[in-house]
């Protein structure tokens, strides 16, 4: 089911095109990754889908509502965290989040509050101001802040900024389980294709004002191939080929075989391994795709 | 012939007197000063204008006179001089020439600023005389009129700013009191 | 409207909860505590009576809130677009309309917390003389009056101008050119052209209410021109800070 349809947006600020011929579409459970470099008309895409900016043309859909016309509505299924967000410096987080739930119809108690503070990884018996937090503890409140209304689409600006390794993977693991859990349509906008690569299933790049690629995250068009390190259980008896299309060994080394995966996705590759009842406890990827596909097409697009 | 030399003399004596001062053989001055207060009341805060005149009575005319006003307290028990600085912008004025006969009229304005009984005098000074010449002391009195009371004011005036910042201070703390306040007060 | 409590409820807190919002407050006691020790110690001003300090003081409690209005206002939308607060706000199910409304329901507050902490001075300047009640009544309602026109005016600003620095320096400016020709002689403003200036002046409406009130003694029947004229000012600012607030651009 398509939640998200745009057809041909354009928008311009003081005669320069920002969007020129823009489409997309986003079906319900994705988790869409959308790409370009700085100033490319990511944000200004994510706020006509908000409704809080407009477009000059073109069509735009979001759960078959016009948001330029129904964007009161809309925004109370959706949610979003702006990549430059500011916060009420004085409010504490529990104000914070029971303020923006108000602003949604949700009466938080102190205990739903509390909960959703420890989601994201910040401390609910913490009544400092706002205006303390650190840069990652303000990010993690406005993921809290985000999350409130369990939005069916969750629009997210760079949502990993400013956090710590660990902290990119806890909210990773969260957006996960909010997406299997709450079958949770998740748009991000970011520059750290590590997010895409492990979140995405289908992305778009955006680059002079025009969608250069819109698709799945690995498709064969692509060209290149993608390795793996995958750990066998057995590493005495390991076929010298596996008789598996789009995969091939490299090295061995003890139990660990670097392969190289190419035209085909990893998942369905590594299952047809399974499936040849190769005995796989440990798959690590080496290389991504990702990177040289995105500079493929930001190259492509300056010509 | 003898008798017609005294009598000579004494009368040359006499004419001496009459030309050599401008006063009579009783001294009474041949400069006449008055001063007359407004009608109606006064009452603090007003402008009034006291009217002076100063009359050249003798046969000879008269030259640089100078002439002032002079204002003092009359309540009993408390008389002083009152400091014309906040009163009046004009406290003396110079006549260059009172012509013999002539009535010289001047404008006292004043601005009345403290009630109670006061009295107004014009002094004028001929600098051939010895003695000042001083008007009739006019007295009038000064009605109050209701301003603001000081002992109002001071406590609101200080108090006011204070308590609001000790307020806000308070209010400031109340929000953002720290857990270990929590812990260890409330908990 | 019906987020309209919430924001409004935010936007009272904030003012006595941030610094800012303390800061207004107690430098607007400051001034009116200045000004009173000049009453009682300022040889011009102690000669003045009741009603008439009564007015002044009056006169400067309005010029004060319409300041407090004017600097809240430009900080209405442009501020929080400057703070980045304006795009978290306008991402939920508000209308930038409700904002608007709740941020000149906050402006109201703003006067009545200055109201309030107006009435001592007054007490004390004027309790002992004449018509200390009309005047708290006609300081009330020419005060709110005039926060809503000046208000509603700098928040319609706000919301169309991108930076606060603009929006405050037109505010300023339109407050100091509502303020200028009661600074012109009594005779300049009793000419054709100063009488004009007047009438249309709402600034200088509400003083001369407030003049007829409490020096003069006039009844309601000589306020019902002023008064009307700013009823109808203060329509026209809400109409247009409607209108201005209809579509509100990040």
């Amino acid at each position: 089911m398509k939640v998200i349809e745009i057809k041909s947006l354009k928008k311009s600020f003081d005669e320069k095109k920002v969007l020129e011929d823009i489409s997309m579409t986003v079906y319900h459970g994705d988790i869409y990754g959308f790409l370009g470099p700085n100033g490319s008309g990511k944000t200004t895409t994510l706020r006509i889908l908000l409704g809080v900016l407009y477009p000059d043309g073109g069509k735009v859909a979001v759960l078959n509502m016009d948001p330029s016309l129904d964007g009161e509505q809309l925004r109370q299924r959706v949610n979003v965290l702006p990549e430059s967000h500011g916060f009420y410096g004085w409010m504490r987080a529990e104000e914070y989040l029971r303020f923006f739930g108000q602003l949604y119809g949700l009466q938080l108690t102190s205990a739903d509050c509390r909960m959703r503070l420890d989601q994201v990884g910040l401390d609910p018996a913490d009544r400092r101001p706002i205006r303390t937090f650190s840069r990652g503890m303000k990010q993690r409140l406005g993921i809290a802040r985000s999350l409130l209304n369990d939005p069916e689409i969750l629009f997210l600006d760079e949502p990993t900024n400013g956090l710590d390794p660990k902290g990119r993977r806890e909210i990773h693991d969260l957006l996960l389980k909010f997406n299997r859990e709450k079958e949770m349509t998740i748009i991000i906008s970011t520059h750290i294709l590590d997010d895409v690569e492990r979140l995405c299933n289908r992305i778009a790049i955006l680059h002079n004002s025009k969608i250069q690629y819109e698709g799945p995250l690995f498709a064969p068009v692509v060209g290149k191939s993608i390795r793996y390190r995958l750990h066998l259980a057995d590493g005495k008896n390991i076929p010298t080929t596996w008789n598996v299309p789009g995969i091939s060994c490299q090295e061995k080394k003890g139990q660990w075989v670097t392969c190289e995966i190419k035209n085909i996705h990893p998942d369905k590759a590594l299952s047809l391994l399974v499936q040849k009842e190769i005995p796989i406890t440990e798959a690590i990827q080496v290389n991504s795709g990702l990177e040289s596909m995105y500079l493929n097409f930001t190259a492509q697009g300056k010509e | 012939m003898k008798k017609y030399f005294v009598l000579c003399i004494g009368f040359m004596m006499a004419m001496l007197f009459v030309v050599a001062g401008n006063s009579h053989a009783d001294g009474t001055p041949f400069i006449h000063v008055s001063i007359q207060a407004p009608t109606g009341a006064l009452k603090m805060g007003d402008r009034p204008v006291f009217k002076g005149v100063v009359k050249n009575s003798g046969q000879h005319n008269l030259q640089g006179l100078v002439v002032y006003l002079s204002l003092v307290a009359l309540k009993p028990g408390d008389e002083h001089p009152v400091d014309l600085e906040d009163w009046s912008a004009q406290k003396a004025v110079r006549i260059d020439q009172l012509v013999a006969g002539e009535t010289n009229r001047q404008d006292w304005p004043m601005r009345l600023i403290q009630a109670g009984r006061f009295g107004v005098a014009l002094t004028v000074v001929d600098s051939l005389e010895n003695r000042p010449i001083v008007s009739d002391l006019i007295p009038f009195d000064i009605q109050t009129k209701p301003t603001v009371a000081s002992s109002r004011i001071l406590p609101v005036a200080i108090g006011e700013p204070l308590l609001l910042l000790v307020f806000f201070r308070l209010f400031h703390w109340i929000h953002t009191r720290s857990r270990r306040l929590m812990k260890g007060v409330l908990i | 409207m019906r987020h309209f409590k919430t924001l409004v409820g935010k936007e009272c807190i904030e003012e006595i909860i941030s610094s800012r919002g303390a800061a207004l407050y107690i430098v607007g006691c400051g001034v009116l505590s200045v000004f009173s020790l000049l009453l009682v110690s300022n040889t011009e001003l102690s000669l003045l009576d009741n009603a008439q300090a009564v007015y002044m003081m009056s006169a400067i409690i309005i010029a004060l809130a319409l300041l407090i209005a004017v600097i809240r206002g430009s900080d209405g939308f442009a501020g929080e677009r400057e703070r980045e607060t304006l795009e978290t706000l306008l991402i939920t199910p508000v209308s930038p309309n409700e904002v608007a409304i709740a941020k000149l329901m906050a402006l109201i507050f703003s006067w009545l917390v200055l109201f309030l902490l107006s009435i001592p001075y007054l007490w004390a300047v004027g309790s002992t003389g004449q018509n200390l009640i009309p005047a708290l009544e006609y300081l009330f309602i020419s005060g709110t009056l005039l926060v809503v026109i000046f208000g509603g005016f700098t928040l319609a600003l706000s919301a169309r101008m991108k930076t606060l620095k603009g929006t405050l320096s037109i505010g300023l400016a339109a407050f100091l050119l509502s303020g200028s020709p009661i600074l012109l002689g009594p005779s300049l403003r009793q000419s054709t052209v100063g009488r004009f200036g007047d009438l249309i002046n709402p600034f200088a409406n509400a003083l001369n209410m407030l003049d007829s009130v409490v020096v003069d003694s006039l009844g309601v029947l000589f306020q019902i021109i002023p008064l009307a004229i700013l009823v109808s000012y203060a329509i026209a600012a809400i109409w247009v800070l409607s209108m201005a607030t209809k579509r509100v651009e990040l």
